[in-house]
C-alpha cells in the first residue's frame, strides 16, 4: 500500500529527470514506442488509430512499421491515407507507399502511380514500374508498354519484368509476349521472358488452372449466363462441369458480386443455391451484404442455404447478420443457426479476453434454447475457465517464482506470505520470474489477522538492490474497504481509479476467499472481484506495460495473506 | 564474339527441342577440358551474397566442385568482404576476386551465372527477388521468407522469371534424412499418423539495443544491412556479433524457423504432404500441436528427444516408429519386433557417408546439376513455401497463444483477423518486391 520513503523519492525522480535529457537516447526511445505502437495496431488496432499513424509516413524511420500498420488494419482508411499521401510524400517514402498500395491491390490508385513513372527519382519510378506490373489494368499496361523502348537500359528492362507480372493475370498474355521480346530488352530479361513463354506453369501448391480458363469479368458473366441457360434440374454431367468451371474462375475478393446478384432474381431454387456458394467463394463484405439481401427469399431452401454459408463464414465480418439473425429470424432453426455461428466466431476470435467477453455478453440474452445454452456454457468455461488457462504456481514447489522465503511458504498447494508468530518488518514479495504484457490473471486470496494488509502486483518491476516493488496492484486489506482497487504502487502512489464503497461492500466476503480476475490489455486495466468489474481503467501516462507478478505481505503486525489456484491466460509473452 | 557453347545458348537449345541438356554434336576438343580445366562452357560462375558463418560453410563445398567458379562477393561488412576474398583469392590462385559492398553492382554483371546467399532471414526473399530479376540462379540459406506472405512472393517470382531456385534445407539431400523419409514413405511403419518435428525453444522480442554511433559506410553499411527491414538504431552486436536472432524484424516466426525450416520440411515430406500445411494449430508451452485435414498430427517440441544429435525427427505409424537425427543414426522399432528397437544405420555405414545433417554437399550438387538441366531441385521454391507456411501457422499460434484455423490453400487463417494481419509486413523503401 503506500509507502513514503526518500530512497523512492529519489529514485522516482531521477527516472523522469532522465527523460527530459536532450539528446538521441530519448528520441530513440520514443521512436521505439512509435515502433511498438505500431506493431499493436497492425495486429489488432482500427481505424481509430489511423489518424496516428498517417503522419508517420513521412517519417524516414517509422515510414515501414506505419505501412505495415496501414495495409494490415481492416477497412477503407488505410487506403484512403496512403493514397493521399501519393500526393505529399518523395524519395524513399513515397517509393514505400506505393509498393504498398500495390502489395493491397488498390486499383483505384493506378492513376496516380502511372503518373509517377515517369519520376526522375529512380527509386519512385522503380516501384510505380513494378506497382503497375502487380495491380496490371488495361491502363496500366499501356503505360508500362510506353516505357518498353526507352533510351535507358534500365527502365526498358524493368518495365518488362513488370509486364511479366502482368501478363500472369492475362487470358491470353500472347500478345504482350510478343511485344516484350520485341523490345530491346538485355539478354537476362530476354532470357526470363523465353522461359515465362515456353514453360507451363510448374504448381506444386495449387492444382494448376489451364491458361485458357482464366477469364476476367465480362466473360464470367457470359459464361455464367450460358451455365443459367443451359442449367438441368437435375445436374448432368456436362452442367456440373460447367458449374465447376465458373466456380474455378471466382476469385476471392475478385468484385464478381453485382454480376451474381443481378442474375439471383430470375434463377431457380437449384441456380440460388449455386450463385450463393459463388457469393461465398468470394468473401467480400459486399458478397455477404448482397446474400444478406436475399435472406427474405420465399424458398426455404434459398433461405437454408444462406444461412448455412454464413453460418460457416470465414472471417468476423459475418458477426453482425447472425446476431441479427439470431435475434430476429421468424424460424427457430435459423435463429439457433445463426447463435451457433456467432458461437463458432467467439470461439476462433482474433481478440482478446476483454472483446470475446463483450460479444458473450451481447449474445448471452438470446441463449434460450437448452442445448444451445450447454454449448454457450463450454464457450464461458473455454474462455474465463481453467482449460486455456496456464498454473503458473504448481500448488508444490516455488518454481518459477523468486522471493524471502523467511515469510512465504506453502501449504496444502496454498501460497502463504507473512506471519502470525512475528511481526513482518517491511514489505515482502514473491515474484515470478517471468515476464508478462497482456494477460489475465485469476487466482483466489484471503488475508488474516487484525490490521494485515496484501496485494497483487502485475505489470512490476522489483527496484534494484531493494525489497520494494514498482507497479500497479490489486489491494487487499483486512477491514475489506480496499478489495478490488488498483493502486500504484511506489510510484504515482495514488489509487488510479475511483472504485465506489458500495460496490466493493457487496462483492467482498470477508474471512473467506476471494476471487480476484485481473485483464491487462494494451493499456486498459480491468480487475473483477468475485465477478464484479471493479476497475476498468485506461492508463494515459508512459509506464511500462510489461513486468512481473508478485504476490504481497505488507510490513506490519502479525498477519498472514493467502493465495492459491493461480492462473494465467496470456495473450504475448516477451522475454527479454 | 559469342561463344558457341556457352550457357544461354544450353538454354535456348533445350528450349526449342524440349528436351535435357545435351552436348551439340561438334565439339572444339579444348572445350571439353582434356588439359584438365573445367571447360569454360560447363563453368557455372558464382557470387556471394552476405557469406559469414553459415554462408562460408556452404561456400566451401561450393568450391568443391570441379565446375564451380566464385567471382565475387557483396557483403555490407568490409572485413567479410576481405575475408571471402582471402579465400576465393588461395582457392584459384589468384588476385581478381572482386568486392562489392552494393550487392546490386554484382548483379549487374553478365559473367555471374548464380548466387551464393547467405544474409540474414530478413534479406532472404528480397535479395533472392532482385537476384532472379537479373536472371540469376540462387542457392539461398532458410528461411527463404520471414513472413507467409514473403514465401508466396517468393515462390511465385522463382516461376515467373524461370529461375532454378535451391532453398538452404539441405536434409532433404542427407542420406540418413532421405532414408529415414523414404523408409516412412514405403510404408514399412503402416500409416503414419504421427510426425513429430524438433524445433528450438521460441522466443521474440521487440525491443532495442541501446544506439551506437554509426559507422562509416565503407565499413559497416548499418542501412544496407536492414534492407527491407523496418529502421531502427544502429548497434554493432547486431552486425558484428550476429545477435539479430529473437529480434520481431529480423528472425523468424519467434525462432521457430531456425530448426523447423529443416524438420518440418522433412515431415511433410515424409507425409506426403509437400504443397499443403496443417489446418490447425495449437500450442500448449514450448510445443506446438498441429493436424492436417486428413487428421494426421505433426507435434512440434525442443524437449523428450532420444538424444539423436541435433535437428532430430520422428515419425510413428500404425506398425512401427522411427527417429532419426544429425548424429546419422536411424533408430527404429516395428510392431512386428515386439517392442525391440534397431539402429539401422549408424554414422559408419559406407551409404551413410554424408549423413552429417548439416553438410550441404549433395545439396549444392543438385543445385549446380539443375542449373545446367533446368530441373527444379529437390527444395524449390515451391516446396520452400508450403514447409515454411506450416512453420510460420505454427509460430503464430505460439505467438498469439492461441488455437489457429488455417485454410493451405488460400493461406489464410479462419475467424482470426489478428494471425491474418501477421502474415504479411511491408518491405523498406527503396527495396521493391
Amino acid at each position: 500500500m503506500k509507502y513514503a520513503s526518500v530512497q523512492i523519492l529519489l529514485f522516482v525522480l531521477s527516472l523522469s529527470i532522465c527523460s527530459f535529457l536532450p539528446g538521441s537516447e530519448s528520441e530513440d526511445q520514443q521512436l521505439h514506442e512509435q515502433y511498438l505502437a505500431l506493431l499493436k495496431w497492425t495486429e489488432t488496432g482500427t481505424e481509430k488509430e489511423i489518424p496516428e499513424i498517417a503522419p508517420l509516413l513521412a517519417s524516414e524511420k517509422m515510414n515501414t512499421a506505419a505501412r505495415t500498420a496501414l495495409m494490415n488494419i481492416p477497412g477503407e482508411q488505410g487506403r484512403l491515407v496512403l493514397r493521399k499521401a501519393l500526393n505529399t510524400l518523395n524519395g524513399n517514402n513515397l517509393a514505400g507507399v506505393i509498393q504498398t498500395l500495390a502489395a493491397m491491390n488498390d486499383t483505384e490508385s493506378i492513376p496516380k502511380i502511372i503518373d509517377l513513372l515517369a519520376s526522375k527519382d529512380s527509386v519512385v519510378a522503380q516501384a510505380a514500374c513494378f506497382a503497375l506490373g502487380k495491380l496490371g489494368s488495361p491502363a496500366a499496361e499501356k503505360a508500362l508498354l510506353a516505357r518498353l523502348n526507352n533510351s535507358d537500359q534500365e527502365i526498358t528492362d524493368r518495365a518488362a519484368l513488370a509486364l511479366l507480372i502482368l501478363a500472369d493475370k492475362k487470358a491470353n498474355p500472347n500478345d504482350l509476349f510478343n511485344a516484350i521480346l520485341g523490345a530491346k530488352i538485355s539478354d537476362s530479361v530476354q532470357m526470363i521472358a523465353k522461359i515465362r513463354i515456353a514453360c507451363k506453369p510448374r504448381t506444386v501448391y495449387q492444382a494448376p488452372v489451364p491458361e485458357s480458363l482464366k477469364l476476367d469479368r465480362a466473360k464470367f458473366e457470359s459464361l455464367l449466363d450460358v451455365l443459367l441457360a443451359n442449367w438441368t434440374d437435375p445436374k448432368t454431367e456436362s452442367t456440373r462441369i460447367q458449374a465447376d468451371t465458373v466456380c474455378q474462375n471466382v476469385l476471392p475478393g475478385s468484385g464478381y458480386e453485382q454480376a451474381i446478384a443481378a442474375r439471383f432474381a430470375k434463377a431457380s431454387t437449384d441456380q440460388k443455391i449455386f450463385l450463393i456458394s459463388l457469393l461465398a467463394r468470394v468473401g467480400t463484405r459486399e458478397s455477404l451484404q448482397t446474400m444478406g439481401s436475399f435472406i427474405g427469399d420465399p424458398d426455404d431452401r434459398v433461405v437454408d442455404a444462406i444461412t448455412q454459408s454464413m453460418g460457416e463464414w470465414i472471417n468476423t465480418d459475418v458477426a453482425p447478420y447472425l446476431l441479427e439473425l439470431a435475434k430476429n429470424h421468424p424460424s427457430e432453426k435459423y435463429r439457433s443457426r445463426a447463435l451457433r455461428g456467432y458461437f463458432r466466431l467467439i470461439r476462433q476470435m482474433a481478440d482478446t479476453g476483454s472483446k470475446k467477453v463483450e460479444m458473450i455478453r451481447t449474445v448471452e440474452p438470446l441463449v434460450k434454447r437448452p442445448g444451445d445454452r450447454k454449448v454457450f456454457d463450454q464457450l464461458c468455461n473455454q474462455i474465463e475457465g481453467s482449460r486455456r488457462d496456464k498454473r503458473i504456481f504448481d500448488g508444490k514447489s516455488f518454481q518459477g517464482w523468486e522471493g524471502n522465503m523467511e515469510f512465504f511458504r506453502i501449504e496444502n498447494g496454498v501460497i502463504v506470505a507473512g506471519s502470525m508468530e512475528k511481526e513482518i518488518p517491511r514489505n515482502e514479495f514473491l515474484c515470478t520470474e517471468q515476464r508478462y504484457t497482456d494477460f489475465q490473471l485469476t487466482l483466489e486470496c484471503k488475508i488474516a489477522g487484525k490490521g494485515s494488509n496484501a496485494g497483487i502486483q502485475f505489470r512490476s518491476e522489483r527496484i534494484p538492490n531493494h525489497h520494494e516493488m514498482i507497479g500497479y496492484q490489486a489491494d487487499m486489506t483486512e477491514d475489506g474497504k480496499y478489495w478490488g482497487r488498483l493502486y500504484d504502487e511506489s510510484r504515482r502512489k495514488t489509487f488510479l481509479y475511483d472504485t465506489k464503497e458500495d460496490l466493493i461492500a457487496k462483492a467482498y466476503k470477508p474471512n473467506d476467499w476471494n476471487e480476484y480476475k485481473i485483464l491487462c490489455w494494451g493499456k486498459n486495466i480491468k480487475i473483477w472481484l468475485n465477478g464484479t468489474l471493479t476497475v476498468d481503467y485506461t492508463e494515459k501516462e508512459n509506464v511500462p506495460m510489461d513486468g512481473v507478478i508478485g504476490l504481497q505481505i505488507h510490513k506490519g503486525p502479525k498477519s498472514e495473506a493467502f493465495y492459491r489456484n493461480i492462473r494465467l491466460e496470456v495473450y504475448s509473452t516477451q522475454l527479454k | 564474339m559469342k561463344n558457341p557453347l556457352s550457357r544461354r545458348s544450353f538454354l535456348e537449345k533445350t528450349l526449342a527441342a524440349g528436351a535435357l541438356f545435351s552436348l551439340p554434336s561438334l565439339i572444339p576438343a579444348g572445350a571439353l577440358g582434356k588439359d584438365g580445366q573445367t571447360a569454360p562452357s560447363n563453368r557455372i560462375t558464382l557470387g556471394g551474397i552476405g557469406i559469414n558463418h553459415r554462408g562460408g560453410y556452404v561456400l566451401g563445398y561450393f568450391l568443391k566442385q570441379p565446375e564451380v567458379r566464385f567471382l565475387a562477393i557483396s557483403d555490407i561488412r568490409r572485413d567479410r568482404r576481405e575475408t571471402v576474398k582471402a579465400i576465393a583469392d588461395e582457392k584459384y590462385g589468384t588476385k581478381d576476386t572482386a568486392m562489392y559492398r552494393d550487392f546490386q553492382e554484382m548483379l549487374e554483371r553478365k559473367d555471374i551465372d548464380a548466387v551464393l546467399i547467405a544474409t540474414g532471414d530478413r534479406w532472404h526473399t528480397t535479395a533472392s527477388v532482385y537476384a532472379s530479376r537479373a536472371g540469376k540462379d540462387i542457392y539461398c540459406e532458410k528461411p527463404c521468407g520471414i513472413t507467409i506472405d514473403q514465401c508466396r512472393t517468393l515462390a511465385e517470382t522463382m516461376k515467373r522469371n524461370g529461375t532454378i531456385f535451391q532453398g538452404g534445407t539441405q536434409r532433404r539431400n542427407v542420406d540418413n534424412c532421405r532414408a529415414a523419409c523414404e523408409f516412412a514413405q514405403s510404408g514399412k511403419l503402416g500409416k503414419i499418423h504421427t510426425a513429430h518435428a524438433s524445433i528450438y525453444y521460441m522466443y521474440y522480442r521487440t525491443d532495442w539495443l541501446p544506439a551506437e554511433p554509426l559507422p562509416d559506410r565503407d565499413v559497416v553499411d548499418w542501412d544496407l544491412w536492414l534492407g527491407p527491414a523496418p529502421w531502427r538504431p544502429y548497434n554493432s552486436e547486431y552486425v558484428l556479433k550476429s545477435r539479430w536472432r529473437a529480434h520481431y524484424d529480423f528472425d523468424s516466426g519467434a525462432r521457430h524457423l531456425d530448426w523447423g525450416a529443416h524438420t518440418v520440411d522433412l515431415c511433410q515430406w515424409a507425409l506426403k504432404k509437400d504443397g499443403t500445411a496443417p489446418v490447425y494449430y495449437r500450442s500448449e508451452g514450448n510445443r506446438i500441436y498441429a493436424e492436417y485435414k486428413d487428421g494426421v498430427k505433426l507435434i512440434m517440441r525442443p524437449d523428450g528427444w532420444m538424444g539423436l544429435g541435433t535437428c532430430p525427427i520422428r515419425l510413428e505409424g500404425d506398425e512401427g516408429w522411427l527417429e532419426v537425427g544429425d548424429s546419422g543414426n536411424m533408430i527404429v522399432s516395428l510392431k512386428s519386433w515386439k517392442g525391440e528397437t534397431k539402429n539401422i544405420l549408424t554414422p559408419n555405414d559406407p551409404q551413410n557417408r554424408l549423413s552429417f545433417g548439416e553438410c550441404p554437399e549433395k545439396h549444392v550438387r543438385n543445385f549446380l546439376d539443375c542449373v545446367k538441366s533446368r530441373r527444379q531441385p529437390v527444395c524449390n521454391a515451391d516446396i520452400i513455401r508450403s514447409s515454411h507456411v506450416a512453420c510460420h501457422a505454427s509460430a503464430l499460434s505460439w505467438i498469439l497463444q492461441r488455437e489457429l484455423r488455417f485454410d493451405p490453400e488460400k493461406e489464410m487463417f479462419l475467424g482470426d483477423d489478428q494471425a491474418n494481419r501477421m502474415r504479411s509486413r511491408a518491405v523498406r523503401e527503396p527495396w521493391t518486391i
